[in-house]
């Protein structure tokens, strides 16, 4: 699904050279759960910026779905940042204008769509995360679970087959956090491929696979592999 | 995918209203002055008989000395391409054109045998009969004198509509009599409206200003003028260029306008000519080439009078009464366009506050699949909107800029100097072009926004 190899991004100004990726190298399978850990400046931020065709990568090889990234000019890269990628992030990024409803066809407007399409993919998105009787609602009017719920919809809404996920529950209380990354299991169990960034063990805990970076690097991570989430216990988030 | 832009760009500018009322502000007053400026000097360049000025021109002729040095006054009439007198009757007299007219403005005491009607100042034009026919003036009653009543110096006039209605109100004037002076003149025709803008037949815009945007008031042949001594408007001002000793030596006693009329040094004669096509106008030229090398025979002098033939529009170009004003007005015109890019540079600054305060947003859509073309055109298509904003706003403002104008311009512009549906549009369509152009910047910098940010510091 996502291949990155010997990957560098250097960020550079007069003075200084930053590494932010420093020949990092990482692959995600299809509908597989993966959580990215690691200290502030690790560089998890700038893996989901590159990874999320948002930046471009000083060298290295990068395939997403089968595509080589290197070759794609911006309108190339946007296309497919919104045909195949979803984003969920911390601090929910609604626009606080538009209601729930074009929040979440805010993708859908970058592609050729009929606008019955459209009405009928929001729908769909918001049945799935419990807010179907919102779509009139504006962000301000919900509460922070709720809009997280929303980012989800809008993120499921261009069905994607990737989702990056940044500090989902981060901005969240604990039970509001729980309903939302059960969301994000339900999600997975369906078929999704999800790249969570977090800093919180427990929910990484809850990932098929934990990937810790460290000064712009992958290094081994001290927790077993899990195998499976299917299944296990949605209360273990909040219990923590 | 424009109109959802126009939606969001309705949105957002209700979501600030203060800081688009800053920027409409900027705008309305930038493109507000310059099309006030623009609007009149647009009517100083206006062509007064739009439908057949190609075909008039303006002779000239200038028997003075080319090695002297011009008097300053001197030269502003040889712009106004006036001729001597003798020099515009006799170049009329040739019959070269299809029509043509010599003139000049007269002011007189126009008066009827009534104790109870008052007298009154007219404004007239002293010409040829072919003026009414060159210059297309429409006849209410009655017809121009004829040809022979030039040759004849009889005394006859054509008033206005007005002048008719003040002295005989009710009454056709045609056959009646009207004094000037202490002469008798026999009404002939009384004309329609007519008041072409710019006032070509008052080349040095002598004529009273209130009474300029209505048209001359009578008509009289011009030869009856010059034998009845009626001086040209502002007659007093032109001989005072020249000191006593430059005037030619005449029998003690002689009237000043007889030594006026009959000497070529003294320009103060307008002459036009109407061709079949502008194509005549080479042979129109020999025939002046002509007549000034048969005047520099007949004087005696060692120089060949320079000649000129200046379409309508060339001579509004150069023409005092039109020519200063276009100057000052070309350097106001300077001053509100850069006052408009002072204007614009604000409002583009103001545009980037704008965009930087909706980069979250831009960011968002970013992420979610919008390439920057699309963010940018986003941008472009508020900036559109704002720029409309500004030009209504932007209308107001020229309105009250010519109402201005009005105050200030001499009052012959007055009628020229309004606002139509054409300036409406104009202006609107002219601030949305400037503020496009003054939001691509900002747009672009909007489309370039880092993305980095909407992630949060890991």
């Amino acid at each position: 699904m996502l291949t990155m190899n010997r990957l560098f991004k250097v960020y550079r100004t007069e003075t200084i050279e930053t590494h932010a990726l420093r020949d990092f190298s990482i692959e995600v399978q299809p509908r597989e759960f993966v959580a990215v850990t690691g200290p502030s400046g690790s560089g998890k931020t700038t893996f989901l910026t590159v990874a999320g065709l948002l930046e471009e990568y000083t060298s290295g090889e990068f395939v997403l779905d089968g595509v080589q990234v290197r070759t794609l000019n911006d309108r190339q890269r946007s296309q497919l940042r919104n045909e195949k990628i979803g984003f969920v992030f911390q601090a929910f990024n609604l626009i606080p204008d538009l209601t729930v409803g074009a929040n979440v066809e805010l993708p859908l407007r970058y592609r050729s769509m009929s606008r019955v399409e459209r009405r009928k993919r929001v729908g769909d998105a918001l049945a799935r995360v419990g807010l179907s009787a919102r779509p009139n609602h504006f962000p301000s009017e919900l509460s922070g679970g709720q809009q997280q719920r929303v980012a989800i919809a809008r993120a499921l809404a261009g069905s994607p087959r990737l989702l990056f996920a940044d500090e989902p529950t981060g901005n969240l209380d604990t039970q509001m956090a729980l309903s939302v990354i059960e969301l994000l299991e339900d999600l997975h169990r369906g078929g999704a491929t999800i790249v969570m960034v977090t800093h919180d063990p427990d929910l990484a805990a809850r990932a098929q696979r934990e990937v810790r970076m460290v000064e712009g690097q992958i290094v081994p991570c001290a927790r077993p592999k899990r195998m499976a989430i299917h299944g296990t216990n949605a209360s273990r988030r909040g219990a923590a | 995918m424009i109109a959802y832009y126009f939606q969001l760009a309705v949105a957002h500018l209700r979501r600030n209203i203060w800081l688009t009322a800053l920027i409409v502000a900027a705008i309305a007053v930038g493109i507000g002055s310059s099309m006030t400026v623009f609007t009149v000097l647009y009517a100083l360049a206006g062509d007064p008989m739009p439908w057949k000025s190609s075909h008039l021109f303006a002779p000239s002729l200038d028997t003075n000395d080319p090695r002297q040095p011009r008097e300053k006054g001197l030269q502003t009439y040889l712009n106004a391409g006036l001729l001597s007198y003798p020099d515009a009757m006799a170049i009329s007299g040739l019959h070269q054109a299809l029509h043509q007219a010599a003139m000049f403005p007269v002011t007189q005491v126009a008066r009827i045998d009534d104790p109870v009607v008052l007298p009154v100042n007219v404004e007239a034009q002293a010409t040829e009969a072919d003026f009414f026919t060159m210059f297309d003036v429409p006849f209410v009653s009655g017809a121009p004198w004829a040809q022979k009543d030039d040759d004849a110096r009889a005394n006859v006039v054509v008033i206005s509509e007005s002048l008719a209605a003040h002295f005989f109100p009710g009454i056709n004037p045609v056959g009646r009599t009207l004094q000037l002076g202490i002469h008798d003149f026999r009404i002939v025709g009384v004309t329609g409206r007519w008041a072409p803008f710019p006032a070509f037949y008052d080349p040095l815009g002598v004529t009273n200003a209130a009474k300029i945007k209505s048209g001359p008031e009578l008509f009289m042949p011009i030869e009856t003028a010059v034998d009845r001594e009626f001086a040209p408007t502002g007659f007093t001002s032109y001989a005072a260029l020249f000191a006593a000793d430059q005037l030619p030596k005449w029998p003690q006693g002689t009237p000043i306008l007889k030594i006026y009329f009959a000497t070529p040094m003294f320009l103060q004669t307008q002459l036009w000519v109407e061709l079949r096509s502008a194509a005549d106008a080479a042979g129109y030229r020999r025939v002046l080439e002509g007549y000034a090398a048969q005047f520099q025979q007949r004087s005696g002098i060692t120089w060949m009078p320079a000649t000129s033939l200046r379409s309508m529009r060339e001579w509004l170009s150069l023409a005092p009464q039109t020519a200063s004003m276009r100057r000052e007005l070309g350097l106001a015109a300077w001053v509100a366009f850069g006052f408009l890019l002072v204007c614009l540079a604000n409002a583009a600054a103001l545009m980037l506050a704008r965009f930087a305060r909706s980069s979250n947003d831009l960011a968002i859509r970013r992420a979610l699949g919008a390439p920057r073309s699309a963010v940018m055109t986003q941008c472009l298509v508020e900036a559109g909107v704002i720029g409309i904003l500004g030009g209504v706003a932007g209308v107001a403002v020229t309105l009250l800029g010519l109402q201005l104008e009005r105050l200030s311009v001499p009052r012959e512009m007055i009628r020229a100097v309004h606002m139509d549906w054409q300036l409406v549009f104009a202006t609107i369509a002219a601030a949305a072009f400037v503020t496009f152009g003054a939001g691509l910047y900002p747009a672009w910098r909007a489309s370039r926004q880092r993305n980095v940010w909407a992630f949060g510091s890991l």
